[in-house]
């Protein structure tokens, strides 16, 4: 068992709350990404699971133990950060060797070259592994540092955004390949990114942090489909969800309290007689689809189309929302419950 | 009002070849961008346009005027480095004005134009403030106020919004191509992020090597590109690529892809080589159980509006986009079938895509 409790946990530095009583619990097994921006406190929360930081009040939970003041090694974490740290004059084989030869362990060179190879195996990396580090790609070397990560099997994996170091292709590919490890390894992960299209791609849960605070914390599409509030709502999905207030859209039937509603821009449809009457501003191709800007009064929303829809810049057309699709919220952005009437 | 004409542009450095025997035409009033990895040399081009480096061979027009060796200068072309880069002591007027003062512009006439861009960029509020205290987003606009307050011939751009973060950069995207729209004049922008290439460009010059490989615009270059590289540099996820039979006579409809039969737009050239390859991309695979293709599913990603499905099957490894309500379960079995007008088949000697229907009437000149 390697579940991950944090309960109450706060960290300031100087005046500033970096982490405000957080709880979140990661399961045994499950894979759970937090989403902020820089500075919401993605990183020291992190660091306070790992040990590598000491809360000011709270605790910290592994597999059931108290660790709150435990060393890092004393945890059993193992730690991947955005910049892998390879021994560059080590091969692989040495690289992903190093942390069971730990003098404490004391396992007989035999069991390691088992281990090693195996997991190099589940990292496709078994042909490489008399390379040194200095010759591998990207690509490669962050595969070495999650699999330095593995070897040891620790209770508990915390990632800090490991793949924004490599290029759009191969992150991609990584992405697939590390939620597969996972699954197959039944690893435990706490993982940090600011990124919302890999968080929304590799976690169970997503936990979205604003100013130290989570404010959310729930599968990729229970929050995508229904965001507490404007900010959770625009961390996810791109572009963004449109916020808008209702008297710009003439919209029946609202509940009193809403102040501005939310829709995605999948959710908009071009075209209708009794649509709202706006101006192409901007056209972007994005292959597979387009996303059109289009101006109605002072107000802009964005639209997600299909690569079919001939449009110009500038020119005249009309829009309609899908009704079940929107999202009303107060004036302070939170999410107002009833949804509208049908 | 520009129109930029580049003939037979080569540069040399010692002995490698930067740039290759480049052409293309700007039109007035467009916005081109030049796209590719870095080092295929869509910097040098830009910075011979501009007058900051001088070509081996080759020439430059400007409205027709060849500008090959006129001094950066006397070209009348703005070009927009990092667009962070402000005056720290000055306000957004000066700093928007400074080009001005330095050419010795009237007073009144220098308030009059800083009054336009403001306005254009809608900064008309800021320009009394110091630039300290500007969010990122005003610095960025101060900037360009700057950049353009010369109301140049043309704008190059290198790269300007490479080091912002990416929400920002979503943001600023969008704004710099309203701004063209409002000002009309030509701009050659540089990137290597193809999402800003396909979002931003009237029509995109991709390049590798030092060669321009294809030009044309977003949807047909990433529908109908005319090269393996151009394929796979353009879109996200890549298009798919299989391996298929070769020997295909002139005029045929169908290709061999694992032991399957695929349709696809009729050949209107041969291909000898007795193997070929097709590119067919995500959106333009269809999850059906009776497909001609089958293999494993091996990861579904949700992305909001839709969800990646990575499948692998004996001829390869394929990603799928499929809608984000289709219920798909990893290690399921499923069959694919790709859309017979989407597909692009290749000549693997020479990466080249072979002439056919998917090229239109005109097909590939």
């Amino acid at each position: 068992m390697s579940e991950l409790r944090l309960e109450n946990l706060r960290k300031t530095f100087g005046a500033i709350a970096a982490v405000d009583d957080l709880s979140l619990r990661v399961a045994d097994g499950e894979f759970v990404v937090l989403l902020g921006p820089t500075g919401a406190g993605k990183t020291t929360t992190l660091r306070l699971a790992a040990g590598l930081e000491n809360p000011d009040a709270g605790a910290v939970f592994i597999g059931g133990r108290e660790v709150t003041g435990l060393t890092p090694a004393e945890r059993d974490v193992a730690f991947v950060f955005q910049q892998y740290s390879l021994y560059p004059h080590y091969t692989v084989f040495d690289n992903l060797a190093f942390p069971l030869r730990a003098p404490g362990r004391k396992w007989p060179e035999e069991r390691i070259r088992s281990r090693v190879e195996e997991i190099a195996a589940m990292l496709d990396m078994e042909h490489k592994l008399q390379n040194r580090a200095t010759q591998l790609s990207g690509g490669e070397m962050q595969r070495v540092s999650i699999g330095r990560a593995l070897v040891r099997a620790p209770n508990l994996f915390l990632m800090d955004e490991p793949l924004s170091s490599l290029d759009a292709k191969l992150r991609e590919s990584m992405r697939v390949e590390l939620k597969r490890i996972q699954r197959d390894l039944g690893a435990t992960i706490l993982y940090v990114t600011h990124d919302q299209l890999e968080a929304m791609t590799l976690a169970d849960r997503i936990g979205i942090l604003e100013d130290g605070k989570l404010v959310q914390v729930g599968a990729p599409r229970e929050i995508y489909e229904n965001p507490v509030s404007v900010h959770a709502a625009r961390r996810l999905g791109s572009p963004p969800m449109n916020i808008l207030p209702p008297q710009a859209l003439g919209l029946p039937d609202l509940p009193p309290a809403a102040a501005q509603i939310g829709i995605r821009p999948e959710d908009v449809e071009l075209g209708g007689d009794s649509g709202i009457v706006a101006r192409v501003e901007s056209l972007e191709h994005l292959g597979a689809s387009m996303v059109a800007g289009l101006g109605f009064g002072n107000e802009r929303l964005h639209v997600l189309l299909d690569d079919s829809q001939r449009l110009r810049r500038g020119q005249q057309i009309t829009f309609t929302l899908n009704r079940e699709k929107i999202i009303c919220f107060d004036s302070q952005g939170r999410r107002i419950d009833a949804p509208p009437a049908a | 009002m520009a129109e930029i004409t580049v003939q037979g542009l080569k540069k040399y450095f010692g002995d490698f070849a930067a740039v290759h025997d480049s052409s293309f035409r700007v039109h007035d009033g467009e916005f081109f961008v030049m796209l590719g990895p870095s080092g295929c040399g869509k910097t040098t081009t830009l910075r011979m346009i501009a007058g900051l480096e001088l070509p081996s061979e080759g020439r430059i027009l400007l409205d027709g005027e060849d500008v090959t060796w006129l001094r950066a200068a006397r070209r009348d072309i703005a070009f927009v480095f990092q667009l962070f880069a402000l005056y720290p002591h000055m306000n957004v007027r000066r700093n928007i004005s400074f080009p001005l003062r330095m050419e010795h512009v009237k007073r009144a006439e220098i308030r009059r134009r800083v009054d336009e861009v403001a306005d254009l960029l809608r900064i008309g509020h800021l320009l009394d403030k110091p630039v300290g205290g500007l969010s990122s987003g005003d610095r960025q606009r101060v900037a360009l106020g700057r950049a353009i307050i010369r109301r140049a011939k043309a704008f190059l751009f290198d790269e300007p919004l490479g080091a912002l973060d990416a929400e920002f950069r979503d943001l600023m995207r969008e704004e710099l191509r309203q701004l063209h729209d409002r000002i009309g004049a030509t701009s050659v922008y540089v990137t290597h992020d193809q999402i800003e290439a396909m979002s931003m460009a009237d029509r995109i010059c991709v390049m590798e090597r030092g060669k321009v490989l294809q030009v044309g615009t977003p949807m047909d270059i990433y529908n109908r590109p005319k090269t393996r590289f151009v394929a796979g540099f353009i879109g996200s996820p890549s298009m798919n690529f299989l391996p298929a039979g070769g020997g295909l006579p002139k005029g045929a409809e169908e290709i061999r892809v694992n032991g399957a039969r695929l349709k696809m737009p009729r050949l209107r050239e041969p291909l000898d080589a007795p193997e070929a390859e097709i590119g067919i991309r995500p959106e333009h695979i269809r999850l059906a159980q009776d497909g001609p293709l089958r293999g494993r599913v091996f990861a579904v990603e949700y992305t909001g509006a839709s969800q990646l499905v990575t499948v692998d099957t004996p001829a390869g490894r394929l990603k799928v986009r499929a809608g984000n309500t289709q219920r798909i379960d990893e290690d399921e079995t499923v069959g694919l079938t790709p859309d017979p007008r989407r597909i692009v088949v290749f000549d693997p000697r020479d990466e080249r895509a072979l002439d056919s229907g998917l090229f239109g009437e005109d097909g590939h000149e």
